[in-house]
């Protein structure tokens, strides 16, 4: 009985001391925090894609710091060989990186080169319509272009400005502004009147619409204030509109203006008799411009003296 | 007495003949799964879980060598667990 005891008082001995000498060693705070750090170093290359970018050296690092940890919580524990463990870990987070970054940098999107912006072009002429060796004022705005020339012989421009014109007849310019973007063109025409006519100004229409604006109704008191002053005198009113639309309808619409005009012209007091109508609808644009400006120069009706 | 001493002698080797042979199979077993990967083609296929198994694979091996076994059999496992997640992804697996 004393010695079963005793046997048994040796085996729970036997079993503690076991069980202290599989008990793991604590790292030093120092260690810890190396660990911590080389564990960053992994983590932040895996978002950066080492998982594809660098599998091998991701997968060493990993294996290397387990290494390092699982030496220092060895029972037989020697400082300089776990040092020796961890900074090898550390080299390995190193290479990792070294590795994962470029190839991160080369997969990260590339900005998107945004399309140039599309030039645009306005030239305008004012007066319209010059008696026969006056002049009018071209002027003209470019955006978005490196560059603007205007035919006739006027040449480059800068991206805006005004020139006086005096052409000896009736000439539509055009402005060609260039950029990166593309090419962009305005026109504007000058009509001549020759010495003893009247200058008549045009009179412009709202988009599909033949009524008559508020901004033409001074054109058309001077037009009348005209007819009366000449008894002889004859006129006729060309109706024009822009190209949108069939040119059957365009036909159609230049016609109404035309009657609109001439309607009006008579309620004022002038004898029909004496205005004759025409409808050109798209086929002669005073700017062959295909945008809002030049549509708008477009929608007129246009007083030719006989 | 002496049987009783005897016998607690032979049950302590046992035991720590038993673990050390455990950690050897443990390391047999991962480099077997290892290989079984890398017939399969998983460093191309899966070369994160490939390399993976090989680095603890060769840990194990080191571990062993050192007469750790509880470190040998810590990363045989885990080089088993990348060498299974290889095959998988290489397509190697049981069909």
């Amino acid at each position: 009985m004393r010695n079963r005891n005793f046997l048994l008082v040796s085996l729970l001995i036997l079993a503690v001391a076991f069980a202290a000498g599989c008990a793991k060693r604590q790292m030093t705070k120092s260690e810890v925090d190396r660990a911590a750090a080389i564990k960053t170093k992994i983590a932040r290359a895996g978002k950066m894609g080492a998982n594809d970018c660098a599998p091998r050296e991701l997968a060493a690092a990993y294996a290397a710091l387990d290494h390092a940890i699982h030496e220092s919580g060895e029972r037989e524990y020697n400082p300089a060989e776990v040092e020796e463990f961890l900074a090898e870990a550390d080299k390995a987070a190193d290479a990792l990186l070294m590795k994962t970054i470029p190839c991160w940098a080369a997969k990260a999107p590339k900005p998107i080169a945004m399309p140039a912006a599309a030039p645009k072009a306005t030239l305008t002429a004012t007066p319209e319509t010059i008696a026969k060796g006056t002049c009018s004022k071209l002027s003209w705005s470019t955006t978005d272009a490196t560059g603007a020339s205007i035919d006739k012989g006027i040449g480059n421009v800068g991206s805006r400005g005004y020139r006086k014109v005096c052409p000896p007849e009736t000439i539509t310019y055009s402005i060609t502004a260039t950029g990166a973007g593309g090419t962009a063109t305005s026109s504007a025409m000058v009509t001549v009147i020759t010495p003893g006519a009247m200058m008549l100004e045009n009179i412009h229409f709202d988009f599909d619409k033949s009524f008559i604006r508020e901004d033409a109704k001074p054109i058309l008191v001077k037009v009348v204030a005209h007819m009366k002053k000449t008894p002889g005198a004859k006129l006729q009113i060309e109706g024009h509109c822009d190209e949108r639309g069939t040119s059957e309808y365009n036909m159609a619409l230049g016609q109404r203006r035309a009657n609109a005009t001439k309607k009006y012209l008579v309620n004022l007091g002038v004898d029909g008799s004496r205005l004759s109508t025409i409808t050109y609808g798209e086929e002669k644009p005073a700017d062959p411009g295909h945008n809002k400006a030049a549509w708008a120069k477009n929608r007129r009706a246009v007083f030719i003296l006989r | 007495m002496k049987r009783l001493w005897a016998l607690t002698l032979a049950v302590i080797l046992s035991a720590g003949l038993a673990v050390g042979c455990s950690a050897t199979q443990t390391v047999r077993n991962a480099s077997a799964s290892f290989d079984k990967a890398k017939a399969a083609g998983a460093e191309t296929k899966a070369p994160y879980d490939y390399y993976a198994a090989e680095a603890y694979l060769g840990l194990a091996e080191h571990e062993l060598d050192e007469g750790d076994n509880t470190g040998a059999r810590l990363f045989a496992e885990k080089s088993e667990r990348n060498s299974a997640e290889a095959l998988k992804k290489a397509g190697g697996g049981a069909k």
